[in-house]
């Protein structure tokens, strides 16, 4: 090595090259030193493709159920048999009454209109507070009459019982009852004039004053109802807040199912299993061929078989005329797939076992192939 | 040794800072860090003891050239250079006016073959010069072309003891894993740090030194024939001093 450890101005190579070195590795060292960190990773979501088919046989159920069970969930038999979902019955609650523009205020003005008949009274003339008080009186004194007519008829029905005896006593307090009675009947018959002239007097003072309070109020309502009529936050706040609580319904189905079946809320099978749906096209062809009567062309020869497409209503019913979806080239197979789509309206009504009743859904729309009988 | 205590464990060990990257890391591969480090620092001192001596170089001939032309004696000029040592442009003309001088001052005058005998001079002395200015240049070559692969070594190293510790720990999760693989991955990083400025530094340098040599070359082969045309001129009318000539 050729190196000089000695610093040489002609070859200063070795000691300009360490000290830079030291220099980097320091930098590195200090700067460098911590290391960033990913950021939190997410975990993947597992994916599964599923066929067409699969798809349109997702079972249905609820997501939170442990497994697929037979049955969709029903918690009791349905007297007519329909098939409710499980969960949430959504009802729209009707809206509140909606006031008039004019009544608008009316509500939201109470304290405010409530207020105005304390200051009413001053508006009474002095004759109506002298006539009001003199009522008071006298109401005070009918109720002192009365409480005392109470109480001696009281001490008069004891003396009454005590004192059977005592004719002459009985007598004159007899008398004296008598008297007070009348005493009473006449004050109250008094009280109840005074009282009606009262009422009458302050009935008129109270017909004016709200004639006064009225045009006001109404002057108020069609301002209020101008500025109404922009927004009102809380009247849209109060129609959005009446829809009522959602409530559990009962499910309902063929059979009673306690049990949650595992599924999709937007499923739209209660599974038919491929064995099942051969039964039921079994069940349909069979009674296609009690319809059927074979065209004359097609008594001898090979046939291709028709798929047709039959639509049903739940009680077995066609819901849509039958149609031929494939048939072959020939016009014998023609022929023998018009007679088939004859065959199936003749036949009106199909006779559907009850065991394939919940499945419905799944056998609404069946492509039949339709094998014509050899006769 | 239970592997939930090992992944526990594991990422709190680990410093991943320069320092403790080289810290961890298996003794080969600490001895190839190391090493690679030591190439680093030479490679760069020869790039720079080269740097200087080349632009020194250059200068040196570019001021010899200037005085060689200016019309100055060569004798004068043989006589202040020959005092010193002398590089470069000016090496090869002391060299060709030593044999030159050594052929006159004999008794016996020599010219049959001082043409041939100035040019093999010159020759030995280019060859000399492009030798000193070639020195070490290999160094650069050798670090340029090893280094990645004395990386890779100890990254080899690294990665081979790492999965034996994973072997040991019975644990594969990238917790574990990561480390190792960062420790041998930073002695590949050294060789490639190492190589790379040594492969830009040799190019530069070597196409540097060839120009250097085309010139010592250009100025040999006109002093040859300004020498071969005296010697011809001696032999024309001998007796003359050869001293005079130029």
């Amino acid at each position: 090595m050729a190196l000089k450890l000695k610093f040489n101005t002609s070859e200063p190579g070795f000691w300009v090259s360490g000290v830079a070195h030291a220099a980097m590795l320091t930098a590195a060292m200090i700067g460098l030193s911590s290391v960033a960190e990913f950021p939190e990773a997410q975990e993947g979501i597992p994916v599964e493709i599923i066929t067409d088919n699969q798809l349109s046989q997702i079972t249905k159920g609820e997501t939170n159920a442990k497994t697929v069970q037979q049955k969709p969930r029903a918690e009791r038999v349905a007297d007519k048999t329909e098939q409710k979902d499980p969960g949430e019955d959504k009802r729209d609650a009707p809206a509140p009454p909606k006031r008039p523009a004019e009544m608008k205020v009316a509500d939201k003005e109470e304290p405010v209109a409530a207020q105005p008949p304390p200051p009413a009274p001053p508006t009474k003339s002095q004759e109506e507070k002298a006539a009001e008080a003199k009522a008071v009186e006298e109401k005070k004194l009918i109720e002192k009459a009365e409480a005392e007519a109470i109480e001696k008829a009281k001490a008069a029905e004891q003396a009454k019982v005590e004192a059977e005896a005592k004719a002459k006593a009985e007598a004159k307090a007899k008398a004296e009852a008598e008297a007070e009675a009348k005493r009473v009947a006449e004050a109250k018959a008094k009280a109840k004039a005074e009282a009606e002239a009262k009422a009458k007097v302050e009935a008129e003072a109270k017909k004016l004053a709200e004639a006064k309070e009225k045009a006001e109020a109404e002057a108020k309502a069609r301002k209020e109802a101008q500025l109404a009529k922009k927004l009102d936050m809380g009247d849209l706040k109060q129609f959005l807040d009446s829809k009522e609580k959602n409530q559990s319904t009962g499910a309902t189905g063929a059979e009673v199912q306690k049990t949650a079946s595992l599924g999709t809320a937007t499923g739209s099978a209660a599974k038919l299993s491929p064995s099942l749906r051969d039964a039921l096209i079994g069940v349909l062809v069979s009674q296609i061929e009690r319809c059927y009567s074979a065209p004359i062309a097609a008594s001898g020869g090979q046939v291709t078989a028709p798929v047709l497409d039959i639509r049903l209503n739940q009680d077995g019913t066609l819901s849509t005329e039958p149609r031929v979806l494939q048939a072959g080239s020939s016009s014998t197979d023609r022929a023998v797939a018009d007679a088939a789509v004859r065959a199936i309206r003749k036949c009106r009504q199909f006779e559907i076992p009850a065991k394939f009743a919940p499945y419905y859904t799944d056998w609404k729309v069946l492509n039949v192939q339709f094998d014509p009988p050899l006769s | 040794m239970n592997p939930a205590d090992v992944a526990q464990a594991a990422p709190v060990a680990h410093d991943m800072s320069f320092f403790g990257l080289f810290w961890q890391a298996h003794f080969i591969v600490k001895l190839v860090m190391l090493g690679l480090l030591a190439a680093s620092v030479w490679c760069w001192a020869i790039i720079v003891d080269k740097t200087l001596l080349y632009s020194r170089t250059k200068r040196a001939m570019d001021r010899f050239e200037d005085v060689f032309w200016s019309g100055q004696s060569l004798d004068e000029l043989f006589r202040s250079l020959q005092s010193r040592p002398a590089t470069g442009l000016a090496a090869v003309f002391v060299a060709a006016m030593r044999e030159w001088k050594r052929s006159f001052e004999g008794s016996g005058r020599s010219f049959q073959s001082l043409p041939q005998r100035i040019d093999k001079v010159l020759d030995v002395t280019i060859q000399r010069e492009v030798e000193r200015l070639n020195s070490r240049l290999t160094v650069l070559a050798s670090i340029g072309s090893a280094g990645p692969y004395i990386g890779l070594f100890g990254t080899v190293i690294g990665i081979m003891n790492s999965f034996t510790s994973i072997a040991a720990s019975k644990n594969t999760s990238l917790a574990v894993v990561a480390p190792g693989i960062a420790e041998a991955l930073f002695a590949t990083a050294i060789g490639l740090f190492a190589a790379i400025p040594a492969v830009l530094a040799y190019n530069k340098l070597q196409s540097e030194v060839g120009k250097l040599q085309s010139r010592l070359e250009g100025f040999a082969d006109e002093f040859s024939a300004i020498l071969s045309r005296q010697i011809d001129e001696r032999i024309g009318h001998a007796g003359h001093h050869p001293a005079n000539a130029a």
